[in-house]
């Protein structure tokens, strides 16, 4: 979600919660000889509070399931997320009284900061992937369908080059610019054919690797097959070349939405891991309170 | 259950063909110049069919009408009779699961004596989507005339002997008097009153009233692409379609607004019958569209009904005691119609904007790229939010500097998708979305109409083999029916409270409808991007 101006309710009324918590923390510490903890009044309530918002921002993967559902606007409830998240580890280490505590407690601090860590850095993909991917991916398409239109691109060029110089496996005739022959295979197409031979099958398949694979390389060769192509035939190099661009759109695109899926990866399983072992936590805790 | 493959073709060839001298012999030839008759050599052929055949089927293409000689066919809309939507559970817990759900289950917007326009000289209902027609009638004028999609399923109900007409030999029959007093007479005698009784003026009217208004009815043909009355002009009296297409549009500020496309069986200027009022909206005659071929025709005429004001004014004298409720419903649909009218200002459309067909959009769906995430929730909750899980929503389509224009409803100025359903199963709603009624044939035509691909044809899950069997009970022919799909297009969730599911289920503030005028003459977000536009 990008972060603009409509975050700033959200990110004062997190703070104020934040800075109330940490008041009521301060000015309860003195009251306690050992000092403040998650079994008094105040660490219990926060644990509690914190607990609230960890179970809010799990649910948000439910409901992402059921998208239609009248539970609340799903933006509302990204934002709630986003900024609950937040505050809950504030609350989180109120709760703890900043201690570390045994191995059961450690690893919950492990996992609370690699899921805040992980949801920050998504959120932070965020900002940036959709910019990248509007402006440098012009040819962007379904996700579902990048790798069907992968495959069919290979198809398309050699359309391509039998229109142009007749044959993928004939050479074609040279042009003749004094005599053009109206009949037979189109004339002039051999450097598109050998183009398509040397250069762009294999990086149309994805199965060899070769200089077209950088995009200024790419251009060069391009516009070298243009001067030694007759004019007739440019539109044939035009649509190569769409046809190149094309595949390194899809091949941008796939990368870039890869990255901006992967955190998730991490994110949820993480997420609910935690969010067990803290209900877990919160069990042993009450039953072993009085 | 053995299931028989369907033969019958829908092609001249398949006959006997008719000389001259036997159509001569045949009275509704009788009219003609035999001379005529011979310059058509090879347009008319003598069907016979089995009971139980299929003569042709909905949503199919054709391009002949056939006239009845002996035996009788039943003419059925098969979906229609295989049962329609469901209606919705009822009760407080089915209504409170429904609400958290937002799925949707439109109800019906008609009652059982909603009319479902056929190409005959009669109607079918929804309450009653079955007729027979007998010696001496026709059908299929309309694909024969206009290449309209076949509108309904007919079934030969007894062996049955009937000449199949190409378009060159049924125009020469139209101008023949004996033709065409039959055809007058059999509209008025199975169609008029249902036509009559579909204007709400007239809907409660007493029979003996309905029946003078037949009598004083005057049957009309106007040539497509006539203007029948201009915004401004004095209404004189109420127009019932009877055979064609008329679009009724209003003149804003931006430009001509097309309102709706009627088709057989609307009626409109039905306020102009009780007062001098002036006409609020344009009629055209418009032509069917060319779907098949796009080779250059004739255009087809548009028939019509008309009750002049002082036909009706004459009537009523007779009958004082309903003078006074008709005033109150005349009030009533004036107000209504200024309700509807809406203010449309626009300012100068950036040129990419009217390549795209943006400014059509009076509730475009657009989504901003830079917040998008390419979840595809909107697509989801779309899915999700329809009772049949077909997504009307496509997350696919033009770049507008930012935002992406996807596939979906636009609610266009001029939704030319209405143009030409072969039985008026696409309408306008009041809040101006489109919505695709429950009889439906699928013959795809508002999807190939649509310059924007968002309407979606669909397979019918529910063909399977139980609908198949009632299908073949219902046809008594022991044969499959044809319709397997149906068009769905958005209906901007009209009665979600919470606004279309798409916009809502967005988790990143990143798709919105919005009136495209609105934006461009709000000089608001999008008429920025209508700046930036230009400079690309």
């Amino acid at each position: 979600m990008l972060i603009d101006r409509s975050h700033i309710p959200w990110g004062l009324a997190s703070a104020l919660a934040a800075g109330g918590a940490s008041w009521w923390y301060v000015a309860d510490a003195p009251r306690h000889l050992s000092g403040p903890s998650g079994s008094t009044l105040v660490g219990l309530t926060l644990g509690a509070a914190a607990l609230g918002i960890m179970l809010f921002c799990t649910a948000l993967s439910l409901k992402r399931k059921a998208p239609h559902r009248r539970l609340g606007r799903a933006s509302t409830w990204m934002r709630g997320h986003i900024w609950l998240g937040l505050l809950a580890c504030v609350l989180v280490a109120l709760h703890a009284a900043f201690r570390l505590g045994g191995p059961a407690t450690a690893l919950l601090w492990a996992l609370l900061a690699l899921v805040t860590l992980s949801g920050l850095f998504g959120l932070l993909l965020q900002q940036v992937i959709p910019r990248l991917l509007l402006h440098s991916v012009p040819g962007e398409t379904i996700a579902q369908q990048v790798e069907r239109r992968l495959r069919d691109l290979s198809g398309l060029a050699e359309q391509v080059v039998v229109r142009f110089a007749g044959s993928l496996d004939e050479p074609a005739p040279a042009w003749d610019a004094a005599a053009p022959s109206p009949a037979g295979p189109p004339a002039g197409g051999e450097p598109i054919r050998r183009f398509h031979l040397d250069h762009l099958r294999g990086y149309l398949s994805g199965q060899a690797e070769g200089e077209i694979d950088d995009p200024h390389r790419a251009e060069n060769l391009f516009h070298a097959l243009r001067t030694m192509t007759p004019e007739h035939a440019h539109a044939g190099v035009d649509e190569l070349e769409a046809i190149y661009c094309l595949r390194r759109d899809l091949l941008r695109q796939r990368r870039l939405m890869r990255v901006l899926f992967a955190w998730l990866l991490v994110h949820v399983p993480l997420s609910w891991l935690l969010l067990l072992l803290v209900l877990a936590h919160a069990v042993t805790a009450l039953r072993f309170w009085t | 259950m053995a299931k028989r493959m369907l033969t019958a073709k829908l092609s001249v060839d398949a006959g006997v063909r008719m000389t001259a001298a036997d159509l001569v012999g045949i009275d509704i030839f009788r009219d003609l110049d035999r001379r005529v008759i011979e310059k058509f050599p090879g347009t008319v052929v003598r069907r016979e069919f089995e009971a139980g055949e299929v003569i042709c089927r909905e949503g199919e293409g054709g391009t002949t009408a056939f006239y009845l000689l002996e035996g009788s066919v039943q003419v059925f809309i098969a979906r229609r009779l295989a049962g329609g939507a469901a209606g919705p559970r009822r009760g407080w817990g089915a209504a409170l699961a429904r609400w958290i759900g937002g799925r949707r289950i439109r109800p019906p917007q008609h009652g059982d004596d909603a009319i479902i326009p056929i190409d005959a000289n009669v109607d079918l209902t929804w309450g009653q989507p079955r007729t027979t027609l007998g010696p001496g009638e026709v059908f299929g004028e309309m694909s024969c005339l206009n290449l309209a999609p076949r509108s309904a399923t007919v079934v030969a109900e007894t062996d049955c002997v009937m000449l199949e007409i190409l378009r060159n030999m049924y125009e020469q029959l139209q101008k023949a008097p004996t033709f065409r007093e039959r055809m007058d007479a059999n509209y008025r005698a199975r169609a008029l009153q249902g036509h009559l009784r579909n204007v709400p003026i007239f809907r409660d009217l007493p029979d003996e009233v309905i029946e003078r208004l037949q009598g004083r009815a005057q049957l009309v043909a106007v040539d497509a692409g006539t203007t029948i009355f201009s915004e401004g002009d004095e209404a004189d009296g109420v127009y019932i379609i009877r055979l064609g297409q008329v679009r009724v549009s209003q003149a804003f500020p931006g430009g001509e607004r097309t309102l709706a496309y009627l088709t057989r069986g609307d009626f409109f200027g039905e306020t102009g019958l009780l007062r001098r009022a002036q006409r609020n909206a344009t009629c055209r005659a418009v032509d069917h569209p060319i779907v098949e071929g796009g080779r250059k025709r004739k255009p087809a005429r548009v028939e019509l009904v008309k009750i002049a004001r002082e036909d009706f004014a004459a009537v009523i004298e007779e009958f004082p005691r309903i003078k006074g409720r008709l005033e109150s419903v005349a009030q009533e649909r004036l107000r209504q119609q200024r309700k509807a009218r809406v203010s449309l200002t626009v300012s100068a459309p950036s040129r990419r904007v009217e390549d795209l067909g943006l400014l059509q959009g009076q509730n475009l769906m657009l989504i901003d790229l830079e917040r998008c995430t390419r979840c595809d929730q909107c697509v989801d909750a779309c899915v999700e939010a329809h009772e049949d899980g077909i997504s009307r929503l496509f997350r696919t389509g033009p770049r507008y500097d930012k935002y992406l224009v996807p596939s979906s409803c636009r609610m266009c100025l001029d939704p030319v998708c209405m143009i030409g359903c072969p039985v008026g199963s696409i309408r306008r709603s009041e809040d101006l979305s489109i919505v695709i009624e429950d009889w439906c044939v699928g013959c795809g035509i508002c999807a190939k109409q649509c310059p924007y691909e968002s309407i979606v044809m669909h397979e019918l899950e529910e063909f399977g083999q139980e609908v198949s069997e009632r299908l073949a009970r219902v046809a008594e022919s022991g044969e499959v029916m044809a319709v397997t799909q149906r068009a769905a297009v958005c209906d901007q969730c009209e009665d979600l409270p919470a606004g279309p599911a798409c916009v809502y289920a967005c988790p990143h503030d990143a798709a919105a409808r919005v009136n495209a005028a609105e934006f461009l003459s709000a000089g608001g977000l999008f008429a920025t991007a209508a700046r930036e536009g230009e400079r690309e």
